[in-house]
């Protein structure tokens, strides 16, 4: 794997946030802190994430409402939940909102690792199946169209994607 | 929308016990029960003895009069026909040859022994001349022969008289003994002669006496004046005239006193002398039957009386004995239930307090880690101490935070200390709003604190107030959707100290308003909420002898108000401890 994995950690406790920052740092991941769900969207806003890892009981935003306009903005965007009161009521709504996983805090640093990789699978085979689609779209355009009009096309393919 | 919820109203919490009694109670509830038990069952029993004991004695009183006037009339009636037969024997024993030719002595004696057959009591017969003299005589008193009777009453009366025949008085005569006489008179034209027989009053009395109905019943005869005519001795008995009433065809039956005790009394006139047989029965013997049936009576009355009594005693004792042991099982039932509920908003709490405690656990296992990420040679980090000594201050400090939740936790989960203390109230808020501070602050909940400082204390018990206040903050979280305000708010109003806990949530409707009060009544969903938090809290600040009012409506927020008496000590003194 030639690029790092990009994570973004949301969490509205500083020094679990701090550590775990350093620690999936030493481990290939390219990770950006967040201290609120506010700024998490805005970071969001400003670069593509693979995968982010949310708590859900927060002051401000809530990590649902987070997880749901994350996956809004992205929807190739894989998250995971992190939360120190996991309930099954709670899981299951933000299975609903698609999250990839669920864990609970403190989480096992092989498990978390695991669940992570599992995650950016799961985004890299999405995003490689789109491209087949893309490809399989463009060869459909190609046919009896001007150049010009493939590479318009192209465009618009490219901005909804 | 405002509503009151009244101290006695039909809203009282069922887990309160308002009924709760001490002994004294159930002593007195004994007490009050038996009475009225006993008034039941032994009005009607003793009202009901006693009319059929008047009514029976009535009727046993006129039995035995009736009976005593039948002894006495069939008594009469024997005397009188006695006296007619003799009568009737001395007419026939009268010859008319006897006019010319009286009888020597040999033929009237034979007529007296004829007479002394049919009965004893004849003494002697005499045969008296038109001018008195006694002519014959057969008897004891053979010196009576030759005496001139002309000035005798009997001889007088006779003479003059339109019946043929004359009874006398009992008198002594001349010869000085009392007797009485039976004559008849034969008469020659205007000359009367008269044949007379005399009779023992001993004798006489003793065949008046001859029939007895009632044992000792005594009979005798006695004149108009009295006197009794039936008697033995030689002196006639002084008269007891107070005692005959003018003489009456009728029987009657009355009570006198003789010699000091009651007696029943008939009596009866004879047609054939101016005399009343007098029938005398002892009060007590003659109303025996009765006295026998009253004693039976208030025999069995005495029996049933206790038989009631000690039913009533043993079936009230028991009654209200197993009252008294449903009531303090009700008690502690209520305790239970008190303590699983309060167990229940402990175990609300303590999923809120997972989150507190994971948290720190989090930092701990997070940092840990790290260290072991730096001293691991595959990641090629230098050991810093300076990093790692922060590093376990982290820790150290995850641990302590850990520590204080946990205590925090376990001050609400001990078992409530039933004596009340006094308190200020805004103590009470601060340790419950510390609780509830990480849980607010991540629920995006503003809370506000309105506190009156100069508040007089109030008599609580602190660890059901705690209860009370978490229940009230705990709802007033859930009510709030997402971000919200809860005012605190503590007044003094009157004798009151009035805690309000304000907040911005979704109101309630009225249909839940009626309802909140109600233990398992709860608008929480399933395994949320057990539905027993406001009827235990309303239970507890009534049980201090407050009350909670709400304010609410759907869309604006609800107010809970809670209020505590000023407590007396605070009122006494005039003090304040807010």
């Amino acid at each position: 794997m030639a690029s790092k994995i990009k994570l973004l950690i949301v969490d509205d406790e500083e020094r679990f946030l701090k550590t775990l920052t350093q620690r999936l740092g030493l481990r290939d991941f390219d990770v950006t802190p967040a201290n609120n769900g506010r700024l998490a969207l805005d970071t969001a806003e400003k670069q593509k994430f693979d995968l982010a890892l949310v708590d859900l009981k927060m002051p401000g935003m809530r990590g649902e409402r987070v997880l749901e306009l994350l996956k809004e903005k992205d929807p190739y965007i894989e998250v995971v939940i992190l939360t120190g009161h996991g309930s099954i009521d709670s899981a299951v709504e933000c299975t609903k909102l698609g999250c990839f996983g669920y864990l609970q805090k403190p989480c096992e640093t092989d498990e978390l690792l695991k669940v992570l990789k599992d995650a950016y699978q799961r985004r890299v085979k999405k995003k490689l199946r789109l491209d087949e689609d893309k490809m399989q779209k463009l060869l459909n355009l190609a046919t009896g169209e001007s150049p010009l009009g493939i590479l318009r096309k192209l465009r618009e393919l490219e901005d909804k994607g | 929308m405002k509503r009151r919820i009244e101290k006695k109203g039909r809203l009282v919490s069922p887990l309160v016990d308002k009924d709760r009694h001490g002994h004294a109670y159930f002593e007195q509830l004994r007490r009050k029960l038996r009475w009225q038990l006993l008034i039941v069952y032994l009005m009607p029993l003793l009202l009901l003895s006693a009319y059929f004991h008047f009514e029976y004695n009535a009727t046993m009183r006129e039995g035995v009069y009736n009976h005593l006037k039948s002894v006495a009339e069939h008594q009469r009636n024997t005397v009188d026909l006695f006296l007619r037969e003799r009568v009737a024997n001395l007419k026939s024993a009268f010859r008319s040859e006897w006019l010319t030719d009286p009888p020597d002595p040999e033929t009237l004696f034979k007529n007296l022994q004829g007479l002394q057959e049919e009965n004893k009591s004849f003494v002697d017969l005499g045969l008296f001349r038109p001018d008195g003299t006694l002519v014959a005589y057969a008897g004891p008193h053979t010196y009576l022969v030759g005496k001139d009777y002309s000035r005798e009453a009997w001889f007088q009366q006779l003479s003059k008289q339109e019946r043929e025949y004359f009874i006398s008085d009992v008198y002594l005569g001349f010869r000085g003994k009392p007797h009485f006489i039976v004559a008849v008179r034969r008469s020659e034209g205007d000359r009367h002669w008269a044949l007379r027989v005399s009779v023992d009053p001993e004798k006489f009395g003793r065949f008046v006496r001859s029939s007895y109905l009632f044992k000792d019943a005594e009979a005798f005869v006695v004149n108009r004046q009295g006197q009794r005519q039936t008697f033995s001795g030689e002196v006639i008995p002084a008269p007891e005239a107070s005692q005959v009433p003018p003489k009456s065809p009728e029987t009657e039956v009355t009570e006198v006193e003789v010699g000091g005790r009651e007696h029943l009394r008939a009596l009866a006139w004879l047609t054939e002398a101016d005399w009343v047989l007098v029938v005398r029965v002892p009060a007590a013997k003659a109303y025996e039957p009765i006295s026998h049936a009253r004693l039976v009576l208030v025999g069995f009355l005495v029996l049933t009386l206790i038989v009631i009594i000690s039913v009533v005693l043993r079936s009230t004792r028991r009654l209200v004995g197993k009252l008294e042991s449903v009531d303090s099982a009700k008690e502690e039932l209520r305790l239970q239930l008190f303590n699983a509920a309060k167990l229940a908003s402990v175990g609300e709490m303590a999923a809120g307090v997972a989150h507190e405690i994971n948290n720190p656990l989090a930092i701990v296992y997070e940092e840990a880690s790290m260290m072991k990420d730096v001293m691991n040679p595959q990641f090629g980090q230098k050991v810093d101490l300076d990093d790692f000594r922060e590093r376990l201050g982290a820790i150290t400090d995850a641990a302590l935070r850990g520590r204080s939740i946990t205590g925090k936790l376990m001050a609400f989960a001990r078992k409530h200390d039933p004596d009340p203390e006094r308190t200020g109230i805004n103590l009470l808020l601060d340790r419950v709003l510390e609780v509830k501070e990480q849980d607010f602050k991540i629920s995006n909940i503003e809370v506000v604190r309105d506190y009156q400082d100069d508040l007089p204390g109030v008599m609580v018990n602190r660890n059901q107030m705690d209860q009370v206040l978490l229940n009230l903050l705990n709802n007033a979280k859930d009510a709030i959707d997402r971000t919200g305000r809860i005012t605190v708010r503590t007044r003094r109003e009157d004798d009151w100290v009035r805690t309000d806990i304000e907040d911005t949530g979704r109101g309630m409707t009225r249909e839940v308003l009626e309802k909140i009060f109600l233990p398992f009544f709860t608008t929480k969903g399933v395994g949320k909420g057990t539905g027993l938090g406001l009827s235990i809290s309303y239970g507890i600040v009534d049980s201090l002898g407050g009350r909670i009012e709400v304010k609410s409506a759907p869309g604006s927020g609800s107010t809970f108000s809670i209020f505590l008496p000023v407590s007396e000590e605070a009122q006494a003194a005039g003090d304040s401890d807010g």
